[in-house]
This record gives C-alpha cells, structure tokens and sequence, in this order.
C-alpha cells in the first residue's frame, strides 16, 4: 500500500506539472496581446510595454514558467489584470462556491446512483429496475442548463418549493465567516443550524442539475458490473453457502462491481468543478466558473491558470483517494501499485 | 429407510430446451453417489436446481425432498435455511468461486454465520480454523487472512470444501470438483474430500464428466444422457449391467495397450436410433 | 525430420526499471527428434513448461538457447520470408482452435484467409484445397456456410484440423487437441487424427496434460516438471515402467480405469 500511494505521488506530481505547462502554453499560444487587452485600445504603446514588463511579459518563456509554478506553490497568486484584485482573494469566494456545488452534486449523485443500482439490481422488475434505467439514459441526453432551467420552473416559478436563481444565499442572511468558504460547512462549524438550512436550500436545485449527468453515467456503470458480477460462480457459491440474495447482493457483489464506479468517480468529480459554468449561469451561483471564463476571454493570465492549478491538485487529490479506498477493497489493485 | 434426498419427477427448462425430462432418483443416507454425464447431459443442472440455485428464467417442476421434507425452491429465505447447513455445494471452478476482493477468512466465518445465526465472530473464526486443519490446509489461522489469489488451485479447492462443511450439511454436492486441477492434485483433493465424507458420515453427489473419478469414491452411479437419467447402478455393477451407452461411454475412453487401434465410438456401438430417444 | 536441439527458455517478470524482478525457467535444455509418420507426446501438470515447448517448436516465441532444425537445416535464426516455408510446413492445431476464429465469418472465409495470404495460388486451387481438406476431417460441404458458433465443439475442432491441413503441412503440433471436449468426441477426433497421420504420413508433436489419452496416441513421450524433462520414452514402456520419480508420482495419480 506505501509503494502505491508513493508511486501515485510522484505520477500525480508529474501530472500537475504536465497540467500546469498545458496551461501555460494554451494562453500564450492564444492569439492577442494581454497587455493591450488589459489597457484598451487607446493606451500609450509606452504603456502597454510598461505593463507588459510588469506583468512579466517581456522575460523569456523558460523563466515566465518557473516564476508561474514558483508563485503558485508559494502562495503568491498575482493579480487579476482585467478585475484588478489579487487572485487569491478572487478565487478565495470564487473556487469555494463551485467546489461546495460540486461536492454536493457529486454526493447526490453518488449515492443516488448506489442505491438505485443495488435495487435494480436485487428486485429487477419494471420500476426498481426500468425507471432508474430510463433515467440514467435520460441523464446522459439531457443538457445540463436545461435541465437547470427546467428544475428552476418546477421548483420555483411553479410551486415555489425552493429559492429562485439568487446565488448562494438570500441578500439579507449574512454569510458564515469561516476557514473554508462553503457556506454549508462553515454555518456547521459555527453551529448557525438555520443558515446551514437556508444554505442547502439554496444548493439544491443548482445541484441536482449539475448533479444529473454524473448520476446517469455512474448509475450506468455500477448496474452493469453488478449485472456481470452477479454470473460470477463467486456469487453462486455464496448463496450455495446459505446468504440471502440481498446479502450476496452487497457484502459479496457490490465490493466486485464498485471499483469502476469509484475511478469514474475520480474523473467526474474534477470534470464537476471544471463544467459547472452554465449551470452557476442559470442558477446565479457566484462560482469560479464564470470568473475563469471571463479570464479565457480577457486572456487574464493569471486567474485562468490558478484556477487550472487547483483544479489539478483537487483532481490530483480526488484520484488519489480513489486509488487508496479502491486498492483497500481490492487487494490486487495495492500490488499493482509499483 | 427413507431417502436423505428424494428426486422426484424433475423436470427443468430453459427457454424453449428442455435440460432435464422427469428425473426421479433417491439418495439413501451415507451414500455416495456419481452422476456422470456429457456436457448436455443436465448434470450440473441437477445439482443446482437440487438446491433452487438455477437463473431465475428456469422452468421446474416435480419435487425434491430433503430429509422427506420438499424443498421450496422459490421462497429464497427457506432455501437459504437449507443451503450451506443441510446441503453442501462445491463448485467446479476453484478461481472463479471465491470473490477476490475477500479473504479466505472472510469466505469462511460468512458461510459459517449463514448457517448458524447469531454466532459470534470469535466462533466463527475458530470454525474456520478447524475446517481448515480437516481439509488439511496447515498453518490455517495465518492462511486466513490471505486472499484467494495467494492460494494454488488445488487449496483453493480444498477451501471450498471446508466453506461447504462448515454448515455441518449432511449431503455434499460436488459439481466438477477437481476437473480443473492437475492430475497429481486431483487425487490430493479426492482423497482429502472421500476422507471428511467418511469421518463424518455424510451422502455425496459427485457430479463429474469423469467414470473414473467416480470409481475412486462413488458406490453408486447414475448416468445422465440428454436430460435423462439413463442408469443408477452400484458402481462395482457398472460392467454387468450396463447401458449402451453406459457401456460406449466406457469403451470410449483410451485404456492401456491401446496403442495403435482406433477407439470405438459411440455413434457405433448404440444401437441404431437410439440417440432419438 | 523435425528436431529441437538443448532449447530453453526464461520468462522474466520485470519491475519498472527493467531490473529481473523473478525467472522462471519455462524450458531448460529441452532435445526432442520427430521422425515422419511418429508422434511425440509431451505431457506435464501446468507450469511444467509444455506449451512454451509448442510454442517454440512453431516458432511463435523464440527459444533464449539452442535451435529448431527441419530437414536438417537450422531455422532458429529465420524470420519473415525466410521462415514461410517451415511456417506451412508446420501447422498449429489448438484446444478450440475455431473457437478463436472471427465469430463474423464463414467457415469457408475463415479457410480461404490462409490461402490468400500465402498468395500465388488460383481460384480454382483454392476450392480445391478446402475440398479436399473438408474431406479429410469428415465434414459434409454445407458446413463451410456456417459460422463457428454454429457448431459443436468437436465440429470445430475439426475445421481447426481441417485449417491446419490446408497447407499440406509434414507436422501438426496439438496443444490439448482434445482437451476440451467430451469423452464420445474426444475418441472421434482422436480417431480422425491417427487416420490422417496413416493417410499422410503425418508426424505429431502432442501436447496434453491427460496421461491415457497420451498412452494412447503418442509413440514417445517428454514428461515435463517444472520447464525440465523428467523423462523421455516409449509409450508402452513409460506406463509399466516409469523409472523417474515423478514419472511414478503421475501415474499413480491417475484415476482408476472402471
């Protein structure tokens, strides 16, 4: 198990260098000038070139990159040119705000998908099995911010069940202070119980929209491995030995089938941070999604790839606790590490 | 004396074939019988449908008795009150039969807790322990932390027969126990299994593709064709009074000396049209 | 006719580095000579290196030491062209070796496959050929129509028998040619393969694990253990006597004959 999580530290460091230089060289291979952007039309070329050499522009690629990943790691984010506030108080509201949507999303997702999965699996008939089966079908059809728009009709405009698209939380409800920006935390930690509700309130909606795509592929992927795990002579010999079908199911089955589902988990969960933009559109969600695609637009450097740093290190991360709960369920996995 | 299981008038289909046409059979306490048969023959369908392990699309009817009480096999609790404590399986595929993921140890004490219920783990374990010293797997209590992958094929097979006895069944059903080992450890794992079926008492059904595993500890043997059951006869009988195709199935196989003839096939020594039946 | 001399081979398992994490030694300086018409048994428990030995003898892997001869000449060190005509002399036939053929094609597409990639060979010689190969494994014309899951297992051990002839092969090497199958097919199949050993002079390179069926059918028999030969002898003689421990060890494991 150490050999594993040490080789998957040196590959995950060399995946976040190899994200970081991707990153690097898409903006600048993007045609345009950051520093005319920045200024405008009708700034002074002298100015232009004094911003230019400010923001670095004017020094060689080699020493661009390393001053990019030196300052990343130190903490010194720079400045966003086109907002003029420094990064990290930028994405300081921004980044939390996406990764609590996405967190949510992914844990609806998750667990809907397991337990939808095991029921069909266990009980096949036409609703245990078809319906969860037309939905998650239905999930990989379904554009994400219409299916946003359509949760905002229901849910708001028409029974007026949940908030409309006002962000996080309402105008007048002061947001918790607190160590890590995702408001549902935060209000725990202070033990603030009512904005806690008011903050899941308003989470809801943005993340069963966001969450529905991630539900239809990982429902997808665990009713098939459980579908081909339970032909498995294992699951035969199990009942043979006097377990329940419904024991079989989820002390003997669903430990086979669930590691594919926990590596797509990985990749989904980064993808949720990174493809989150239309639906924080829809539903308002001040989210770092709309601030790095301004910054694409604006070839605002600096926020693009912090923002693409942190993904990685969050992806890097994910997938590492991926590999570690997978490689305790499935012993093999832990000797295939080195 | 009654039968410890009486077969009666199975009958299972699948889809539009039907695997086994009216069988009835009876299996007297202590008795240890080989079913042989081709691959067709409805053999291992026998044996699952016996303890109501057979996919859900199968078609049975007739009725098995175990113990001169019918099995239920649609009522998944009951059967699950019968298989493992009453009814031993062991399953043909020594890799395939145990999850990878689980540790011999837990593949144990789970069978052990299926058949007795409210056992501590503590019993559990010792359970195991000790099924696995009958088997004669040596230093058992460290191996049972260990995974199936790290067992040879022919302890794994000894595995799941400790995994079969450890619900204390009185009748052991061997699909194909040892056709998947080699030759040297067959006779290991056959000696192993007709050694606990002794000391304990138990009835077996062997069901092999093989008359001369049978030979090796069967007193009976029943003899499949088709989803038929062709011949039941005392296996020291088996010359004397035996089918065509009994007989065909015998011939068929090469025996020393041999060298240099043809062997006699079975379409040649049934009589004509008898494969129609 | 068909001889390996001393081969052996090592399969290594390599760490990341490329340093030898463990060797098993599959073949240590193994010698066999097939004469025409003769068939050689090698049979062993698995791991004992028996297939790696077949492999070899194909030239499908490379032997780390010693040399393939056919008709006296060294062929080890052939490849590509060079090595086409041992490639049609010597053909392989697996356990269900029409089994691993694309389940999309015909018999007969999956016959006609080898003869077009030997190329130089007409329309008409084509028929022929698969005509005549069909005959010979006992299969009615209208099977070439069907495609492999259409058959029996012994059927397509047959068109496995049937692809290897084609080329009008001196050797066939069986690698569990029987193994798979049922014991009524499996005397079928046996029968067939000593009919065209007489037919045409055929000689054999029999691989199996099951020790009667190899009593049967080879002339000499290469008992393996662990990459190494234990024993090499007649038939006849290897079963009243066998001299080498293990010999002694697997026939006494075998099960009784009823």
């Amino acid at each position: 198990m150490t050999s594993l999580i040490l080789s998957r530290l040196v590959s995950s460091f060399i995946a976040l260098l190899g994200a970081a230089l991707v990153a690097f060289v898409a903006l600048r291979l993007a045609p345009g000038d950051a520093a005319r952007l920045t200024l405008g039309a009708f700034a002074t070329d002298e100015a232009v070139a004094a911003l230019r050499s400010e923001m670095g522009l004017d020094q060689s690629i080699l020493t661009q990159f390393y001053v990019y990943i030196r300052d990343f790691f130190t903490g010194d984010w720079g400045r966003s040119y086109a907002l003029g506030e420094p990064v990290r108080s930028l994405l300081g509201q921004r980044f939390p705000a996406t990764l609590e949507l996405g967190l949510y999303a992914f844990c609806m997702a998750f667990v809907s998908a397991l337990v939808l999965a095991l029921w069909g699996a266990h009980r096949k008939g036409p609703i245990s099995d078809g319906v969860p089966k037309a939905l998650g079908v239905l999930a990989l059809g379904v554009p994400q911010f219409w299916f946003g728009l359509v949760l905002l009709i229901v849910g708001f405009e028409m029974t007026g069940l949940f908030p409309g698209p006002a962000g996080r939380l309402p105008a007048t409800v002061t947001p918790p202070a607190g160590p890590t920006g995702m408001y549902t935390v935060d209000a725990l930690l202070h033990g603030d119980l009512k904005t806690f509700a008011t903050a899941l309130h308003h989470l809801f909606l943005p993340a069963l929209a966001l969450g529905l795509l991630p539900f239809g592929f990982l429902y997808r992927l665990l009713r098939a491995n459980l579908e081909d795990v339970s032909g498995a002579p294992f699951a035969l010999v199990a009942r043979a030995h006097g377990q329940s079908r419904l024991r079989v199911m989820v002390a003997t089955l669903l430990p086979n089938a669930i590691i594919p589902m926990l590596t797509a988990s990985g990749l989904i969960f980064g993808q949720l941070l990174a493809g989150s933009v239309l639906v924080e559109r829809v539903y308002n969600w001040p989210g770092a999604g709309m601030l790095v695609t301004q910054g694409v637009l604006q070839q605002d450097y600096a926020v693009v790839q912090v923002f693409i740093l942190l993904s990685a290190v969050i992806y890097i991360v994910t997938n590492l606790i991926v590999d570690i709960v997978a490689a305790s369920i499935d012993p093999r996995l832990a000797k295939g590490g080195a | 004396m009654s039968g410890l299981l009486d077969i009666k008038n199975l009958e299972v289909g699948f889809g539009a074939v039907t695997a086994i046409k009216g069988i009835s059979l009876s299996l007297y306490r202590g008795t240890r019988m080989g079913i042989v048969g081709e691959s067709g023959s409805g053999k291992s369908t026998l044996g699952l449908a016996t303890l109501g392990l057979l996919p859900d699309f199968a078609r049975c009817s007739g009725e098995v008795l175990f113990d001169g009480t019918a099995l239920h096999w649609d009522n998944d609790m009951a059967m699950a009150g019968v298989r493992g404590s009453r009814i031993g399986f062991v399953h043909q595929d020594p890799m395939g039969a145990f999850s990878p993921v689980h540790t011999i140890g837990t593949h144990l004490t789970r069978a052990y807790l299926s058949a007795h219920p409210g056992a501590s783990k503590a019993d559990a374990t010792k359970a195991a322990v000790d099924r696995l010293d009958e088997v004669e797997i040596t230093d058992a209590k460290s191996r049972l932390r260990h995974y199936p992958h790290e067992y040879s094929g022919g302890m794994r097979q000894r595995v799941m027969i400790a995994a079969a006895l450890i619900g204390n069944p009185e009748l052991l059903i061997a699909d194909e126990p040892t056709t998947a080992l080699d030759v040297t450890t067959q006779a290991a794992v056959l000696r192993v299994m007709n050694d606990v079926i002794e000391a304990r008492g138990m009835g077996l059904i062997l069901i092999t593709h093989d008359l001369g595993v049978v030979a090796e500890i069967c007193s009976e043997v029943a003899v499949m064709y088709h989803g038929e059951l062709i011949q039941h006869v005392p296996v020291d009988q088996i010359h004397e009074k035996a089918h065509p195709y009994t007989e065909a199935l015998l011939k068929a196989r090469p025996r020393p000396g041999m060298r240099g003839e043809r062997l006699p096939t079975i379409a040649e020594l049934l009589p004509e049209g008898w494969s129609d039946v | 006719m068909f001889e390996l001399r001393n081969v052996s081979k090592t399969f290594h398992k390599r760490g990341v580095f490329g340093q030898t994490l463990s060797e098993t030694h599959a073949v240590q300086d193994i010698s066999l000579n097939l004469e025409k018409g003769k068939t050689i048994g090698v049979i062993g428990e698995s791991g004992s290196g028996k297939s790696t030995l077949a492999r070899i003898a194909l030239r499908m892997i490379d032997a780390d030491a010693g040399q393939v001869l056919f008709d006296g000449q060294d062929i080890s060190a052939l490849r590509g062209k060079a090595l086409k005509p041992f490639r049609q002399q010597v053909q392989p036939v697996f356990q269900d070796s029409a089994g691993a053929l694309d389940p999309r094609l015909t018999i007969e597409q999956t016959l006609i496959e080898p003869l077009v990639l030997r190329g130089s060979i007409d329309a008409s010689e084509f028929r022929d050929r698969i005509t005549a190969s069909m005959t010979s494994v006992d299969l009615p014309h209208d099977y070439l129509e069907r495609r492999p899951m259409e058959l029996s297992g012994g059927q397509r051990q047959r068109i496995g028998i049937a692809r290897a002839l084609l080329m009008e092969p001196r050797v066939l090497v069986l690698d569990e040619p029987v193994s798979a199958l049922d014991v009524s097919v499996q005397a079928q199949i046996l029968n067939l393969l000593l009919d065209l050993q007489e037919q045409k002079g055929l000689s054999f390179i029999f691989v199996g694990h099951d020790l009667s069926v190899a009593e049967f059918f080879c002339d000499d028999i290469l008992v393996m253990y662990l990459g190494e030969a234990k024993e090499f002898e007649d038939s006849r003689i290897l079963f009243q006597d066998p001299k080498s421990d293990y010999a002694k060890q697997l026939i006494a494991s075998m099960p009784r004959v009823l």
